[in-house]
């Protein structure tokens, strides 16, 4: 979420919007492709470069872990050999590397399972919620921020203000886990009306999505909020009541699309970081995500896994910006000569 | 800042709460651990106790005073927390500032890596750090704090890159100043402000982080103790003693809230919108007035005042009327009032503002009550300043010309763009079917100008408010624009209040010029006089004075700023 | 054997012990108005979906489909539904018959005579010939699995068959008196052939004909779960008594670590069959509609850095620590209390563990604290024993309290097992957690005695303590049970009474059953081909 605040932040009064204005590239569409491209080889290579350094500097042995308990030490050294990790680490890194040109990221220390495997079985589960609370997130941020601003224009209601601010503050302060299992408390628990964990059925989605999505609802409908103040000082919403439009469709052709880009560019970044950060969410909820694979993968010291979902997450942030970008252009070509983050 | 402290605008309610609860914490983290730590951190046979009137929130399993415990560990998260935000600021605006300073490629380069960084999920991110680190305080400020800067790092460069084409910044450049001097001496100063409201930001970022490092196992090990670690304690016990959670998460919570209405409420000070002050304007029931025979005016305004409420008058009681067909300008320098006084008169005054006369009418409708919204948008129309803005960017040309058409004039599609098709061929606009298939980006500034003319006269109006309508253009485009306008009033004969603080512009257009001056009309002049420099009164004589004088215009301060 | 792995394992004991006995029993319901045999009961609500199908959790993705390579409880598990083992231990601690239909045991050999009728998963008759060459993998010198030297002792052992009498038998190099009960563990389960020819295959649990157990595995999903289907040709269950019920048609398992939400889920009725640990397990105290039964993970104790040069080759030292500790305050921040104090390094269900309290130091702190005073203490713990490793925070807390400067290491169990056994200089105590999945006082010693890490032993305190070794080889002669035992008892009383060792208290969890389905332990270790539907 640290990427919420970065277009939070840049939408801070005082804030101009910097970017790359100016730069010109011959033909828009050219250059954005090129500097799309660029950067997506770029964030890989490195990415391979990082996971694969920093994953070994993680305390314990891996061959201790995957031996097993009570492993005599010559067991333990025959697994270290059959895992690879007695060899010199150049040698190890360019097995890596030839691995994910051929996109083999390698069979799992403990399990012996391939890597891909154990990331596209728990990958769909990830997605899924990720992409439910996103879309729930902006069906509910972006009237409620909208309506907050417009009903608090021009220093209106200085009461929903403050009880906005304040609402909002309160609820994004609670740790996750403490919503999460009141939820779980009441709806599954008390009531009976929801699964309290696992994956099985479709209602089980409901209350792991309502906990992840609490947070951002309250850090979009902010950011939203600020901007419908933004773009109601705007000239053209000036122009659109002096041509005496009613107020619905004075904020739905002229507001309402002017936030587009700044709820996008933030729904991009808010989905990639719950790609994998819903780690608390799907401990909670016994929720088979990315993320608890990647913790359980740390506690095993199981390197090609926590290095095929580092990278795997990493390479998914890179897409979403990509694909947030590229709606954005097409929606507004202006956006081809700026990034997401110029917002 | 001693001085802003003192003010009262700034002890906002938000302001208020936020720093008496960050006080109260703040005394909590100084003085819990110097005389509750025995409570806290003693193991005594009274174990797993639930509340009583000894231990308000019961005991743990080593028999330790929740309550003491969650108080005591206030410390240690405010100072992880802060170490964690520190962190991340200061490594952010460094990296920021150096990715701002260096080459185009570097920074091309670093700007792209910046990118994926910020996209990451900075948990994962964090906990591969911590796990690096060792499970520990230390570890887990350093993997929090790491995992901010990247955000922190691209708003800083953002900042950077609109504080450097500011004119100073850019002046000591050209006089060889060095980058890191300027940094230094120029930029920081300016990004300060909001440096430290998202710095606020960050800090609550962190604190929730922290705490889910925790959760997941990688955060504080006991011994030690922050929040976070007593929360994820309490977690075995959720559901038979949940007492044992309540301390960390009303903790938590109440540090988030602290820091993050403190945030608010800078951000608010440092925003002029959050300062104004709401002000229902009382409006007059009769929507419209039996104009008296004899008053052929189209438009009269008596003794017309504007003020803010509860605050100085901005206009003063001034009189005037325009007949149909008649061309009025109204000239004075900015924070004359004019433009008050034209909206005032379109019936579009600024919220904040009161606005009261003894008589303000447009043809029959009475402009100090609410009149028919779809009348109004028939009989008056308005012209901006500034052009870039006026027009929605995400909408076509062709949507936002017709709208009065279609709405107000009950045209449809078809029958709106033929209308508008006709009235952009009048103004002289080439291709105009494509036009209205554009954006309005990808028309000039005197084209855009000219369209909003077309939308004007379009709906056959009786009025034309022009609000300085040729100020934002170039000296060409101005004349182009200025043409328009005559022929407008030489084939439909509109009448129009036209607002300029350029004497020349309006001498050749219109009929009746007046001259405002701090809310007053100090000179009312007609086209003959103007034209003989029949002028009296010397602030009309200075305007004159400057005529000669080739206006530019204010050419915008960042040119190429996006739009939104 | 003996570190605790990531997730909970299970101890097998040999001989029913007066402690353990409520521990042994069946876990079912049959007595609570839920009897009526109908599918639908209060006791379900919201979740039962079909009478043909037990649904349960498990706590980590198994590690290893193959039996060799076992390491801990969810591996054990997913072997019990999936392969047989030549005998199984009953909940008398009685061996009975599964694979094997006699057999017939001297201290250097043991003869299995294979029942008629086995098959394997793909149709192949299980014939002694199978049965060797499964366990010849498991024998070989250079084996995969832990257990191999708790089963068979350090020497090699010769494995041959005879298909016309259809018997196995096994020769050993040295007394082993252990052999019998080894054939029990999951470790010794046989592979059938088509298992033996694909080993990563067989791993990773793809060969569907390795499988001689009544299960086999129809869906995997790691990290979500896995589907078993009961075989239609398997008839050849072990020989328990009284298994009452029908096996189900379909197990379900599913990946869940949180006990809170397993708990929850047990509650809710989306789950049958589960086991928890924590104060969770507190919840369904009284609850009707579930029977529970405790059953010890590992036993905790403290053991110390015993090598040269360490501070705690003093044993006033070390009895000074015992002195220090409380064990009911200890239980109670380990366990939230649930667990059972033990008065050996061995859990009460491993025969010849020390039941005499008397050898165990008693807390006195006030003595302790004129040794400790001053004594700089390195203490590694690992997180998994107590919540977030609150048992070696006890321990610290206390010691420090003796007034002794203590620095507390909590961490994970990855680091923790490697620093003990890697960097043998870096620590001075320790909590250990012994699971002792094998079940012997060879297991249980193993880890404290005789040949040190470093060396190429299994012992991680590092002092080789000839005394207890001789006294060790002794009992492996003894065929005689109280012979054996009160050798055993003598070398108890030097590791306790020398505070080689300092008992605390056991690592409960509580297999928690719904009514309606039922599912057995064998002294405190549960078999998963027991479970069984009842209603």
């Amino acid at each position: 979420m640290t990427s919420s605040i970065a277009v939070e932040a840049s939408r801070t009064p005082g804030v101009a919007a910097g970017g790359a204005g100016g730069r010109f590239i011959r033909h828009p569409w050219v250059g954005f492709s090129l500097r799309r491209l660029g950067g997506l080889l770029l964030s890989f290579v490195v990415l391979t470069v990082v996971t694969f350094l920093i994953v070994p500097l993680i305390p314990g042995d891996p061959a201790v872990i995957a031996a097993g308990d009570g492993a005599s030490p010559a067991q333990i050294a025959n697994v270290r050999a059959e895992l690879g990790l007695d060899l010199p680490m150049l040698t190890q890194f360019l097995n890596y590397v030839s691995g994910i040109l051929r996109l083999d990221m390698g069979t799992s220390f403990v399990s012996g399972e391939r890597v891909s495997t154990l990331i596209f079985t728990r990958f769909p589960f990830t997605a899924e919620i990720a992409l439910l609370a996103i879309v729930l997130v902006l069906l509910i941020s972006v009237p409620l921020g909208m309506a907050v601003a417009i009903l608090t224009r021009g220093g209106r209601n200085k009461w929903l203000d403050h009880g906005f601010n304040f609402l909002t503050s309160l609820i994004y302060s609670i740790p996750q886990y403490v919503v999460g299992t009141l939820l779980v408390v009441v709806f599954a628990v008390t009531l009976r009306w929801l699964p309290a964990a696992g994956a099985a059925t479709l209602n089980s989605l409901v209350l792991p999505t309502a906990a992840l999505m609490l947070g951002p609802v309250c850090v979009i409908s902010r950011i939203v909020r600020r901007e419908t103040a933004v773009v109601l000082d705007k000239d053209y919403v000036r122009t659109a009541r002096g041509w005496r439009l009613s107020a619905l469709r004075t904020n739905a052709r002229y507001v309402l699309p002017n936030l587009v880009t700044t709820t996008l560019t933030l729904s991009g970044l808010i989905l990639a970081a719950q790609l994998g950060g819903a780690v608390v969410i799907e401990t909670v909820f016994a929720w088979p995500g990315l993320g608890q694979g990647i913790v359980n993968a740390i506690l095993q010291r199981d390197y090609p896994v926590i290095r095929g979902i580092i990278l795997v997450l990493g390479l998914l942030a890179t897409l979403i910006i990509i694909l947030v970008d590229l709606i954005l252009a097409i929606i507004d070509p202006r956006n081809l000569g700026a990034t997401s983050n110029d917002v | 800042m001693m001085s802003r402290l003192r003010s009262r605008e700034f002890w906002t309610p938000a302001m208020i709460t936020g720093a008496a609860l960050l006080a109260a914490l703040i005394l909590i983290a100084v003085i819990a651990p110097l005389t509750m730590t025995q409570a806290a951190e003693q193991l005594t046979p009274n174990a797993a106790l639930g509340p009583s009137a000894e231990h308000w929130l019961g005991t743990d399993d080593f028999g330790r005073d929740l309550l003491a415990r969650a108080l005591v560990a206030t410390r240690l998260t405010l100072l992880m927390t802060a170490g964690a935000a520190a962190v991340s600021v200061v490594s952010g605006v460094v990296i920021g500032l150096a990715i701002w300073l260096s080459g185009r490629r570097v920074r091309e380069v670093a700007l792209r890596i910046l990118e994926t960084a910020v996209a990451y999920p900075s948990l994962i991110f964090a906990l591969v750090i911590a796990a690096v680190l060792e499970p520990g305080v230390s570890s887990a400020v350093i993997a929090i704090g790491i995992a901010g800067i990247p955000g922190f790092a691209r708003i800083t460069a953002n900042l950077a890159s609109s504080v450097s084409s500011s004119e100073y910044v850019v002046t000591a450049r050209l006089l060889g100043v060095s980058p890191v001097r300027i940094a230094a001496r120029h930029m920081l100063p300016n990004m300060a402000e909001p440096l430290l409201i998202l710095s606020a930001t960050v800090f609550a970022l962190s604190l929730v982080e922290i705490s889910a490092l925790s959760f997941i196992g990688l955060g504080v090990q006991s011994p030690q103790y922050d929040f976070g670690r007593l929360l994820n304690d309490s977690l075995g016990a959720l559901y038979t003693q949940p007492v044992e959670a309540v301390g960390p998460s009303v903790m938590i919570a109440l540090t988030g809230l602290s820091v993050m209405l403190i945030g608010d409420a800078l951000a608010a000070h440092a925003d002029p919108r959050a300062k104004r002050s709401f002000f229902r304007r009382v409006l007059q029931r009769n929507r419209t007035i039996t104009v008296p025979a004899g008053d052929t005016a189209l438009v009269r305004a008596e003794n017309l005042r504007i003020s803010i409420p509860g605050g100085p008058q901005l206009v003063k009681g001034i009189t005037l009327a325009i007949n149909p067909g008649e061309v009025v300008a109204l000239v004075g320098e900015s924070g004359s009032g004019k433009s008050l006084t034209a909206m005032a008169i379109a019936g579009l005054p600024s919220e904040d503002l009161a606005v009261e006369a003894d008589l303000l009418r447009v043809g029959e409708m009475n402009m100090l009550a609410a009149p028919d919204q779809s009348r109004l948008a028939r009989d008056i129309s308005i012209v901006y300043q500034d052009p870039g803005t006026t027009f929605n960017p995400s909408l076509r040309m062709g949507s936002q010309l017709t709208e009065v058409l279609r709405t107000h004039l009950g045209l449809g599609g078809t029958k709106a763009r033929k209308a508008i098709i006709d009235a952009l061929t009048s103004v002289n606009i080439t291709e105009p079917a494509h036009r209205l298939r554009q954006h309005p980006h990808e028309l000039s500034g005197g084209m855009r100008q000219r369209a909003m003319i077309a939308a004007s006269i379009v709906t056959s109006p009786k009025l034309i408010v022009a609000d300085e309508p040729t100020t934002a253009l170039d000296v060409t485009v101005q004349a182009e624009v200025l043409r328009q306008f005559r022929r407008i009033h030489r084939e439909q004969g509109t009448a129009m209040l036209f607002i300029s603080h350029d004497l020349a512009v309006v001498e050749a257009l219109c009929d009746t010029i007046l001259v405002m001056k701090s809310g007053e009309i100090v000179e009312r002049l007609t086209s003959a006089q103007l034209a003989a420099r029949d002028v009296h009164h010397p602030y009309t004589k200075a305007l004159l004075a400057a005529i000669p004088t080739l206006e530019l215009g204010p050419v915008p301060a960042t040119a190429g700023v996006a739009t939104p | 054997m003996k570190q605790h792995p990531q997730a909970p394992a299970r101890t097998t004991g040999r001989r029913r012990l007066a402690t353990l006995a409520t521990a042994a029993v069946v876990v079912s319901v049959a007595a609570t108005g839920c009897t009526t045999g109908g599918a639908s009961s209060g006791a379900t609500a919201g979740g039962q979906v079909s009478t043909d199908t037990i649904r349960t959790v498990v706590n980590a993705d198994p590690t290893t489909f193959a039996p060799v390579e076992v390491r801990n409880a969810d591996d054990y598990t997913f072997n019990r539904l999936l392969f047989s083992t030549l005998v199984r231990r009953d909940e008398n601690n009685k061996i009975v018959s599964d694979l094997a239909s006699k057999w017939d045991i001297t201290p250097t050999q043991g003869t299995f005579t294979i029942r008629s009728g086995a098959t394997c998963s793909d149709g192949t008759p299980i014939t002694a010939g199978v049965v060797a060459e499964s366990l010849k993998v498991f024998a070989s010198p250079d084996s995969k699995s832990s257990f191999r030297p708790l089963v068979l002792g350090d020497g090699p052992a010769t494995i041959t068959a005879d298909d016309s009498a259809s018997t196995v038998t096994i020769k050993l190099a040295q007394p082993w008196t252990d052999l019998l009960q080894g054939l029990s563990l999951h470790a010794t389960s046989i592979v059938c052939p088509a298992g033996l020819k694909d080993p990563k295959g067989l791993t990773t649990g793809d060969v569907a004909g390795a499988f001689s157990g009544p299960y086999t595995l129809t869906k995997k999903q790691h990290g979500v779960g896995y589907t078993f289907t009961l075989r239609s040709d398997y008839k050849t269950w072990p020989a328990y008594e009284n298994i009452e019920g029908t096996p189900a048609k379909t197990i379900e398992a599913s990946v869940n670590s949180n006990a809170s939400a397993i708990a929850n889920e047990l509650l809710t009725g989306t789950k049958d069959i589960a086991n928890i640990r924590g104060k969770d397990t507190t919840r369904f105290d009284g609850n009707k509609d579930f029977s529970t039964a405790v059953i010890p993970q590992g036993s905790l104790y403290m053991m110390f850095n015993e090598r040269e040069g360490h501070p705690f080759t003093d044993p006033a030292l070390r009895k000074a620590v015992a002195q220090a500790l409380n064990v009911t305050a200890f239980n109670q921040a380990a366990t939230g209390g649930l667990g059972e104090l033990y008065s050996s390094f061995a859990h009460p269900g491993v025969p010849c563990s020390n039941k005499d309290t008397s050898l165990l130091i008693k807390s006195d702190p006030a003595a302790a604290q004129k040794v400790l005073a001053g004594v700089k203490i390195r203490m590694v713990g690992a997180q998994v024993f107590g919540p977030n490793g609150a048992a070696n925070t006890y321990v610290a807390e206390a010691l420090r309290a003796a007034g002794a400067e203590i620095e507390l290491r909590n961490v994970d169990v990855a680091t923790w097992s490697t620093e003990l056994t890697q960097k043998i200089d870096g620590w001075d105590i320790t909590v250990m957690g012994g699971i002792n999945a094998g079940g012997t006082m060879n297991g249980a010693l193993s880890t404290v005695v005789g040949i040190p890490v470093e060396k190429g032993g299994l012992n991680w305190g590092g002092a080789v303590n000839q005394p207890v070794v001789d006294l060790e080889s002794k009992a492996m002669t003894q065929t005689d049970t109280t012979e054996r035992c009160s050798t055993y008892q003598d070398a108890q009383k030097i590791m306790i009474s020398d505070a080689h060792v300092i008992p605390l208290s056991s690592l409960p969890s509580q297999v928690t059953v719904r009514s309606g389905f039922a599912m057995h332990t064998m002294n405190g270790q549960p078999d998963e081909s027991t479970m069984r539907i009842t209603k």
